[in-house]
């Protein structure tokens, strides 16, 4: 029987460099869901977020407060979804933020190189002596708290390693023989880097920017949870984690909930990069064993013999 | 071996320079009081004023302070707390065993649990145990140290009551944060040490040792750890940052009343000389554990080494 | 070559691999006697399974991807049959092997005395002085001195060739009955090449070790190689002492590999030859000649049926339908 299933032909369909792999597609489904019920948080949430309610106070979970509520008596399940809107567009900005400097930087590094590439990467150097939340805790400190100081500081902060990265990959492009070509053709530096090194980079750059979402939202909500992120009574998951510690024993779900969604879109962000990555990435390919693969072929001639 | 040493010290001293440059100036730029930060808030005549200004060098140019700042700085003086009315480095002091422990024990916890776990995935790859385990580690990647920190509290301490929940002062003290601390670093450095160990095995040199006859244990241990282990480094290396503030993070949950505790306490106060000097501070240990690292890459790698 | 007795005897060697596109046919029957101190040339394009016979001999596949069948009979003893633990004795001691690129093949972190000296502390449980002599011999015996100065070399440091020569003397440290050299000088420049060749010759003359060499280059082979395998699409179609082949090539494609060495003789003006077509990928086993799509002298029989070895005379043999029929 083995014999004969190993004998098949098989087709050159059965290729494993497929994007829409299951837990693509989960992941997917988890983000998309996580922006959808933030982006109409209005939709979908039962109370207004800043309302107090002193009398529901730390109340657990009922038909009306569905995952209870905060000290200040607002309720959990609506501030989550509000909270997800300055979680989102808060990395959002960040990485926004990193696009719009680090790109057109790293591509000034790697194809014109020279003065401009030494000074620019002087400058990252300083920025990443920095650990990460350091150069954003000093910005706080400075210019006070606030959602849009912590973007900015941070966004400044992911700048040098997305200039670093295309940078890398600008160097490797510009040594090829379409970028001799397109410079004989005379074309511009600037039409060579956006509209030939670029695109032939983006793909590797997607992979990373997709990361550092999610390392933005967490970047974001640990500053929050340090009071040094969003002021009151602005939801956000990280202020609310913050707050909710206190009352752990009294209500949980203050600090779980607020946890459990950052982490579950954080995942979803980093699987669904993992996939792109190795869509991208041919050499990554796992192959399947001799068993799964005659497994798989028992599986796939079965539909065909009851058939027959 | 010296020269690469010495070209390296050479460079994280510029970039210090530097740094402690952008962190002075930048503090500069807040648009708020100083005085009022001292003050409290409080209105004081313009005598006490003049005399705080002149108490804290903030009648000099900013150039001027810069220099004072760089040079008490060389001689162990951070300058004066504006909220605490004490010399910079007297609160560090109190604070900073706290920090070097719990960054210590965690950093040491989770390198001695990652690197075997990657090893053992590595050589394992693709089977039940690895898919398992990879999973459970994109969750704890995905994790802030602060959510992890919360959730041990819960468990460990307000309701399996194992473990204080709270406060420093014993080894019993250190465990629940300094494991908050280590799962992130482990989840992360065993997915490295794991992908690392999958290329050098499948690479051609470890084919030619399968071929002389080099038995499975040697080749794992002898030849494709020791070329493994340099991407593991660099990932540690730039873990040391994450690990300074992951500090910050377990401290406040913990209230540890370390390192991390001051300086947040200083941002909200606008407690500058506090700020300026426990960032500085992290940044010198960064750069420096970097030229360790650094130092490493050059035992073990000879191609650096011998250029 | 039939008469004498053989080291090394491959009966019938199927290898069949898992890739991302399917199962690859890799072998499907290879025949190939190596005998005591010959060294025997393999040949063809690539992709036709030369190297997957080597690494077959080594076991350096990976078991959960490939299955083998057949017997790979060495000194009697059929290494395919045998454990991993039994194999691994072997390797090295008494079977050898060195690789196309010797860059990639050397461990970077290890000195290049301490690759060698591994071998004798595996194989012969030297102590580290002596292995470190044994070590210092086999550099002097690859040609490269001052051994004091090399032993403490990192590959990284040598050239293509120099990073050739200690990957033989890795190889030779033990004294192994065969060599498998996989294309030892494609990635060398040509000058390196001829040292090389000479010193694998020399070594073997000396050891009286034999030595399987794969090459996809005939010139190599009439240069150093006593007897010769021609492969195709993972099969032998012609085996025979060197001359004996390249005087009289049985299967059409050896004489169509032959005619396509480029020759110093200009003046006959005659184009060099190429061969029509691309071998396909082996995704299914073929009933059929595998080169009938290619050959010129295909016939009806060649479409329908593999062709089995027709003998000529000492131990000549080629799988080709138009022999002597």
């Amino acid at each position: 029987m083995l014999k004969a299933i190993i004998g098949q032909k098989t087709s050159k369909k059965n290729s494993y460099g497929k994007l829409l792999t299951p837990s693509f597609a989960i992941s997917l489904v988890i983000f998309i869901a996580i922006v959808v019920l933030s982006a109409f948080a209005p939709v979908f949430a039962t109370h207004d977020p800043n309302k107090n309610e002193l009398q529901s106070s730390l109340a657990g979970p009922s038909k009306s407060h569905w995952l209870g509520c905060d000290v200040n008596g607002r309720d959990l399940y609506s501030r989550v979804l509000y909270g997800g809107r300055t979680a989102l567009m808060g990395a959002l900005g960040v990485v926004g933020l990193s696009i719009v400097l680090g790109i057109p930087l790293g591509l000034v590094c790697g194809y014109v190189g020279g003065l401009a590439d030494t000074l620019i990467m002087r400058l990252c150097d300083v920025i990443l002596a920095f650990p990460t939340l350091l150069l954003a805790f000093l910005f706080v400190a400075t210019f006070g708290r606030g959602i849009t100081i912590s973007v900015v500081a941070l966004g400044i902060v992911y700048v040098p390693m997305l200039t670093r990265l295309t940078r890398s990959l600008a160097i490797v492009e510009k040594n090829k023989t379409y970028v001799s070509a397109a410079i004989s053709l005379g074309y511009s530096p600037l039409r060579i880097m956006y509209r030939h090194i670029l695109p032939n980079c983006i793909s590797t750059i997607l992979v990373q920017l997709t990361l550092d979402l999610g390392y933005a939202i967490l970047d974001l909500s640990s500053l929050s949870f340090l009071g040094l992120g969003v002021i009151e009574p602005t939801a956000d998951w990280g202020a609310m984690l913050g707050q909710g510690r206190l009352y752990l024993l009294v209500n949980p779900y203050l600090s779980t909930v607020p946890g459990a969604v950052i982490v579950l879109s954080v995942v979803s962000l980093n699987i669904f990069s993992d996939c792109l990555r190795q869509y991208l990435d041919h050499t990554q390919v796992q192959l399947p064993s001799f068993e799964e693969y005659a497994s798989r072929l028992e599986k796939q001639q079965k539909p065909q013999e009851s058939g027959a | 071996m010296a020269k690469y040493l010495l070209k390296r010290l050479l460079q994280s001293l510029v970039v210090l320079v530097v740094v402690s440059a952008v962190i002075f100036f930048t503090v500069r730029l807040s648009p708020s009081d100083p005085i009022a930060s001292i003050t409290k808030g409080k209105t004081v005549t313009a005598q006490v004023r003049e005399d705080l200004l002149r108490r804290f060098n903030l009648d000099k140019s900013p150039i001027q302070q810069y220099y004072l700042w760089i040079g008490g700085m060389l001689k162990g003086d951070f300058g004066e707390s504006y909220q605490y009315r004490q010399p910079v480095s007297l609160l560090v002091s109190q604070r900073v065993k706290t920090t070097v422990q719990l960054a210590a024990l965690s950093t040491v916890l989770a390198i001695l649990i990652a690197v075997p776990l990657g090893i053992v995935l590595a050589v394992k790859a693709n089977s039940f145990t690895d898919k398992a385990l990879s999973i459970i580690s994109l969750v704890f990647v995905a994790s802030p140290t602060f959510l992890i920190g919360v959730i041990f509290m819960l468990v460990f301490a307000l309701r399996l009551k194992w473990f204080p929940s709270m406060g420093t002062g014993s080894f019993r003290h250190l465990v629940l944060p300094s494991c908050a601390m280590a799962i992130n670093m482990v989840a992360l450095t065993s997915r490295i040490t794991r992908q690392s160990m999958i290329e050098e095995l499948s690479s051609d040199y470890i084919t030619a040792a399968y071929a002389k006859g080099v038995g499975p244990l040697r080749i794992i241990f002898i030849h494709a750890l020791r070329n493994a282990v340099i991407p593991v480094i660099t990932i540690t290396s730039l873990q040391i940052g994450g690990m300074l503030v992951g500090a910050v993070l377990v401290e406040t949950v913990f209230a540890m009343g370390g390192l991390g505790d001051l300086l947040i306490s200083s941002i909200k106060s606008s407690d500058y000389p506090v700020v300026q000097g426990v960032t500085m501070m992290m940044i010198v240990v960064y750069c420096a554990l970097s030229v360790v690292v650094d130092t490493l890459y050059a035992i073990i790698d000879p191609r650096i080494r011998l250029q | 070559m039939i008469d004498m007795e053989n080291l090394l005897e491959i009966n019938g060697l199927t290898v069949e691999l898992m890739t991302e596109r399917g199962i690859v046919y890799a072998l499907s029957g290879v025949d190939l006697n190596v005998a005591h101190g010959q060294i025997h040339g393999v040949v063809g394009e690539s992709g036709c399974g030369k190297s997957m016979t080597a690494k077959s001999i080594m076991r350096l596949h990976n078991p959960k991807r490939s299955r083998m069948g057949g017997t790979i009979l060495f000194e009697g003893e059929d290494i395919a049959a045998m454990e991993i633990k039994e194999v691994e004795r072997l390797r090295g001691k008494d079977i050898s092997m060195i690789f196309q690129d010797p860059a990639m093949s050397l461990n970077p972190l290890m000195s290049v005395g301490n690759q060698i000296a591994e071998m004798a502390r595996v194989h012969l449980k030297s102590s580290k002085a002596e292995a470190r002599q044994i070590a210092l011999g086999m550099l002097e015996k690859v040609g490269l001195s001052p051994a004091i100065n090399r032993y403490r070399q990192y590959p990284f440091e040598l050239s293509g060739g120099m990073q050739q020569r200690v990957m033989i003397a890795i190889a030779i440290a033990c004294s192994p009955k065969l060599l498998i050299a996989d294309e030892p000088t494609t990635a060398l420049d040509a000058t390196i090449q001829a040292q090389i060749l000479e010193l694998i010759q020399s070594l073997s003359d000396e050891m009286g070790m034999s030595v399987l060499f794969i090459t996809h280059n005939f010139g190599i082979v009439a240069e150093i190689c006593s007897a010769v395998s021609v492969m195709y699409q993972g099969r032998v179609v012609e085996t025979g002492y060197t001359r004996s082949v390249l005087d009289n090539p049985a299967h059409p494609y050896t004489a169509a590999l032959i005619a396509s060495i480029p020759t110093m003789a200009l003046e006959s003006q005659k184009r060099l030859g190429s061969i029509p077509g691309r071998p396909d990928t082996l995704y299914e086993n073929l009933s059929y000649c595998p080169f009938c799509a290619r050959c010129p002298q295909a016939f009806g029989q060649c479409r329908n049926e593999r062709p089995g070895y027709q003998y000529l005379e000492d131990g000549h043999r080629a799988a080709c339908f138009g022999i002597g029929g």
